[in-house]
């Protein structure tokens, strides 16, 4: 188990110096100078040696490659540089924002599973039933939804035709208590859980009727076992296997899609960080967020991969035949 | 590109092969004793009436978009009536005007071509992309395999939705580069199907006598083993077409579209934005036409998995 896990961290590494490789190249060749973008916003004028020494201090003035590695050993020791913008260090400033994308991200994991595994459950034990045909319909009109645009309309029902949550609202437990947090949270993280619940609904729903199609379910009730024992005992437990794999390749969509919702909310997250940063050209700032959010990514994914082989004995046997 | 023109032939083949079937349906395609795969695939699609009800509804939606004119007397660029700005649904105009006066349901129908058309693109560069990867990393195996796959996974592990924007930004906004954006980041999918298929098929006897026979590799990818991977593909093409317009509307609501006159649902979703309160149905409107048409597409999509699946036939 241990060599697996390790394993799994070395190769983390290549995929994040091949991400940030990509990513370093991209904004090489983006046009546009940071410098001029900052002035015209601020409304400066500088002397050619001043741009030059700031172009130094920057390191812009260095060829490509010489950039990239020296942001590889900065990035090693942690050091992601400062923001071109703020002057603000880069890790602290995207650390900082990373809890309220992770909480969003969280929750809306949550919302989506009360929603999906219920649902998904009674339209696989109740085939062919209201709920089956609920499940489906969910399921369908959910993944054809724009997120976003679910958001907004979310927020023109419940903030501006019902008044009864705010459309834009950060609070946080500890500051604020549970229930403001909630309130703040709650239409962001439905927004983005949207399409969530509908792909696991309907994974849930498929791999729930192929298990109790198995042999060993039948064997199970033909032993005269509870219903209840035989979906929950037997049944539960194996159809949950795919849906796991699921929902940790779903991470990243919800990484990605909190870049939209946190707009939509004005939700202070590091996808609204990443926008304003793109916008503005704000280099160190991008790479950074792309790094540290593959870093968060790559890093579920790695917890999914261990608890699948804690759930399922057969992973676990054949990592340790190999 | 070769295979991308294959792409969009055998997707015309599939409805014009319809009407055919429908006939055929009288005499019973059960008495035969033999039917060929595309006969069967549209006999089984045929079946799925949520499937059917998909294609109708996308024919209708791509009809309405094309013969725009036809359905409406307002041009969406140049009719600007600037006293009649922001009227609500109902009266002379059907889905009201926007903020500067001119005809939503005309910015509708004219702005579904650029939607439509967007999706479909960046689906068809994204499957020219995946589907070589794909075919070459499976085909050839060993290094250039673990290489590609690599790759392959490393771009899946991505954010995509940040990488395209990182994308726009470098390459500016504008329709083409929402296209390219999209296309760049959504071939992976393609890549590990159509790979996952040739690993399959790559050792049966066909291939093996198109060696002998001394073919040129890319003869035996793209005239042997590509149209064996077909039905996945056009099943993963329906998927993306539907995905791209969604991920479309978003960079275009993240202000990533070109600011200018032409109507596109994701960028008149961008317009109504600082009318969300006083006049919402500037942004209800492109939102249910978005969900109207992807709803459409896949379910187009799930009937083409059923039909292509062996499994549910016969």
């Amino acid at each position: 188990m241990w060599a697996y896990i390790v394993k799994r961290l070395l190769q983390a590494i290549p995929t994040l110096l091949i991400i940030s490789f990509l990513i370093f190249s991209l904004l090489y060749i983006t046009p546009g100078d940071p410098i001029d973008l900052i002035l015209s916003t601020e409304n400066l004028k500088i002397s050619p040696e001043t741009r030059a020494a700031i172009e130094h201090e920057w390191g812009l003035d260095r060829p490509f490659l010489e950039r990239y590695f020296s942001f590889v050993f900065n990035a090693m020791r942690g050091n992601l540089g400062k923001s071109y913008q703020t002057g603000q260090d880069v890790f602290q400033e995207v650390m900082a924002r990373m809890p309220a994308t992770l909480k969003l991200t969280v929750i809306s994991m949550l919302i989506a599973l009360l929603i999906s595994l219920p649902l998904g459950m009674l339209a696989a034990l109740r085939h062919n039933s209201f709920w089956d045909s609920l499940a489906t319909v969910l399921a369908t009109v959910g993944v054809a939804m724009p997120k976003f645009w679910f958001g907004l309309m979310l927020i023109i029902l419940f903030s501006f035709k019902l008044g009864w949550l705010p459309s834009i609202a950060y609070a946080t437990i500890r500051d604020d208590g549970f229930l403001k947090f909630l309130r703040a949270i709650i239409l962001p993280a439905s927004s983005l859980a949207l399409g969530m619940a509908a792909t696991q609904t309907r994974m849930i729903r498929s791999s729930m009727l192929e298990v109790l199609g198995q042999d060993y379910v039948r064997y199970a009730r033909s032993k005269g076992l509870k219903e209840k024992f035989v979906i929950w005992g037997h049944a539960f437990k194996n159809a949950m296997i795919p849906v796991i794999t699921i929902v940790g390749g779903e991470i990243g969509g919800l990484l990605g899609g909190a870049v939209v919702t946190e707009q939509i909310f004005s939700w202070p997250g590091v996808g609204r960080l990443a926008v304003n940063s793109i916008s503005k050209r704000d280099y160190p700032m991008i790479q950074g967020i792309t790094l540290l959010l593959c870093t968060v990514y790559l890093f579920i994914n790695i917890l999914v991969d261990i608890s699948y082989a804690l759930i399922d004995p057969r992973i676990r046997f054949v990592s340790r035949k190999q | 590109m070769s295979e991308e023109k294959k792409i969009m032939s055998t997707e015309e083949q599939v409805p014009a092969a319809a009407p055919a079937v429908a006939e055929g349906g009288d005499i019973g395609f059960e008495s035969l004793p033999v039917t060929s795969y595309w006969h069967d695939v549209v006999r089984m699609f045929l079946k799925n009436k949520i499937a059917v009800v998909g294609l109708i509804m996308l024919i209708v939606i791509v009809f309405m978009c094309c013969a725009a004119p036809l359905f409406t007397k307002y041009d969406p660029i140049s009719d600007i009536e600037y006293y009649n700005v922001k009227q609500p649904p109902g009266g002379e105009h059907l889905l009201g005007t926007d903020h500067i006066g001119r005809d939503v349901w005309s910015r509708l129908l004219y702005g579904g071509r650029t939607s439509v058309l967007t999706g479909v693109l960046v689906a068809l560069f994204a499957a020219a992309i995946g589907v070589t990867i794909g075919l070459v990393a499976g085909y050839f195996g060993g290094v250039v395999d673990a290489l590609l796959m690599r790759f392959t996974d490393i771009m899946l592990s991505f954010p995509f939705l940040i990488l395209a924007i990182a994308i726009m930004a470098a390459l500016g906004s504008s329709q083409r580069n929402i296209i390219i954006s999209l296309a760049v980041t959504s071939w992976p999918g393609f890549a590990r199907l159509t790979r996952s298929h040739v690993l399959a098929i790559k050792n049966s006897e066909y291939i093996e006598a198109a060696k002998v026979a001394d073919f040129s590799n890319p003869r035996i990818l793209f005239r042997h083993v590509l149209p064996n991977c077909m039905g996945t593909i056009i099943i993963q093409l329906t998927l993306t077409i539907g995905g791209a317009i969604l991920s479309a509307a978003g960079l275009a609501y993240l202000g990533m579209s070109p600011n200018v006159a032409k109507p596109e649902w994701g960028a008149m979703l961008n317009d109504g934005k600082p009318y969300l309160r006083t006049h919402p149905y500037l942004t209800t409107i492109p939102g249910v036409a978005i969900s109207i048409t992807v709803l459409a597409i896949n379910w187009i999509g799930d009937g083409l998995r059923d039909a292509f699946d062996p499994k549910m036939r016969k």
